[in-house]
């Protein structure tokens, strides 16, 4: 009987702990992204486009719109996407990112701009926060998912913010000690 | 001339563009770790008879930007038998990229080098095995609306592999150019990998003699080649390539065996 308690007890503490750290990490949920890939002229590029996809460890199904070079990605459970990753697999095909589309789980929150949303190992820095709390769905404006135009347009606007040239963390962002990387989304 | 860039300028209006080119090759790299199986062949009516030339290559995307190709060559110009009469190695690094959606802008550079076991150079440089050469090139590849259009321009030299008994004119260094335009028949939609997709591709090849004279009985010559490439282009499950082709001589007064070649090549795509 004794044995039978302390083993209910050690589990009931490995289940609080499960949940201490699901709350530490899970300030926000993401359903699925959208990539739109440039470059893209033919089936061929395309599939390769689909299979570089395929292997990124994160993602658990990648369905494309072949005339629209619009790729959607579902996420494995538990795990976060790492916008690099995912450019750095199109780069490979041969190819650019032209947007990547966020769908977040809306949260019964009102996010203000510029602020800073844990996630992952990342942070989001809100640079337009969401219209509406039905739908949350953001864009990533960093250097390499936005036009060339637009990234030079954006850091001019942005100069307050050295995070969004550097892509890291910085005093204009958290009082957080340790250095991360930051990606700038605008809902 | 004038009739083949009114050609060109037709194909813009017709439909969607390609750029997987059957005579020249467009600025683009493979993928990353993407290997291409491709066998080549070209088949020759000459006075003297019917010849042919096959042509494996593996082509390998060692980096994003970086694409080399090792190529042997098999053929019957000296021995109706046949026999190896050639390897080859050839590099294409991509300095530039701009893309956009449904279109891009892309500058290459490129570099062959070929190995002959048994020189049968000419004053036309086929570059397809039958003389030792290096290359090297610059291409710039664009789709302009719905027209794909790339522009090569390439200098090669003889190396080595001539015989001053052969008594005709050898080049020994040849400027090319290339001018080549794609578009896409087939399919009007894109819906699933599967489909079927039917290019037609229309190229205009030119070669000029530098000058450089390889025997010494024949005269100094800037001869001059103009060639055209007439191809359709068909992509099965978006992984097999079968390509039909031939190259018809429109112009110039360079020496060379014959005024057409036919070409059928295969080739398999594996992404890893």
């Amino acid at each position: 009987m004794k044995t039978l308690f302390i083993i209910l007890i050690t589990c009931l503490c490995f289940q609080i702990s499960d949940l201490k750290a699901q709350q530490n990490t899970s300030v926000l949920a993401m359903q699925k992204a959208e990539l739109q890939v440039n470059g893209l002229t033919c089936s061929m590029c395309n599939l390769s486009v689909y299979k570089s996809l395929q292997k990124v460890s994160f993602i658990d199904s990648v369905k494309t719109q072949l005339n629209s070079s619009v790729y959607t990605l579902t996420l494995k459970p538990g795990e976060y996407i790492d916008p690099s990753s995912i450019k750095k697999q199109v780069e490979d095909a041969g190819f650019s990112v032209g947007a990547l589309r966020l769908f977040f789980q809306p949260m019964d929150v009102a996010l203000a701009k510029d602020e800073h949303l844990a996630y992952g190992k990342f942070y989001f820095h809100v640079l337009n926060p969401p219209t509406s709390n039905e739908s949350w769905v953001a864009e990533i404006k960093d250097k390499k998912f936005v036009s060339q135009k637009e990234y030079n347009r954006l850091r001019k606007e942005l100069n307050q913010h050295p995070c969004y040239e550097s892509g890291m963390t910085s005093a204009c962002c958290t009082k957080d000690a340790e250095s991360r990387q930051v990606y700038h989304l605008s809902f | 001339m004038r009739w083949i860039i009114l050609f060109f300028l037709c194909l813009s209006t017709l439909g969607y563009a390609q750029e997987l080119f059957i005579f020249s090759e467009p600025a683009s790299t493979m993928p990353k770790r993407a290997v291409a199986l491709r066998i080549n062949s070209r088949h020759y009516g000459t006075p003297s008879g019917y010849f042919y030339k096959i042509n494996p290559e593996i082509g390998y995307g060692l980096h994003k930007n970086f694409t080399a190709r090792v190529n042997g060559f098999y053929s019957n110009w000296a021995n109706p038998q046949g026999y190896w009469d050639a390897v080859g190695i050839s590099t294409k690094y991509k300095i530039l990229t701009i893309d956009e959606h449904h279109a891009h802008k892309r500058l290459a550079v490129t570099g062959r080098l070929v190995y002959s076991f048994q020189p049968l150079p000419m004053e036309w440089m086929m570059g397809e095995g039958n003389t030792s050469m290096a290359s090297g090139g610059i291409v710039y590849t664009q789709l302009i609306h719905k027209l794909a259009l790339s522009g090569k321009l390439i200098y090669s030299k003889l190396l080595q592999g001539w015989n001053k008994n052969h008594g005709y004119l050898i080049s020994g260094e040849v400027l090319e150019w290339q001018v080549s335009s794609g578009f896409l028949v087939l399919p009007i939609h894109y819906e699933h990998f599967k489909q079927v997709n039917v290019n037609l591709y229309a190229e205009y090849l030119g070669q000029q003699n530098l000058g450089v004279i390889m025997d010494e009985r024949s005269p100094a010559s800037y001869s001059i080649n103009h060639d055209l490439g007439l191809g359709t282009q068909l992509i099965f499950a978006s992984r097999l390539t079968l390509e039909l082709a031939c190259r018809l001589n429109i112009g110039g007064n360079m020496d060379r065996p014959t005024h057409s070649t036919y070409y059928l090549n295969l080739e398999y795509r594996i992404f890893r």
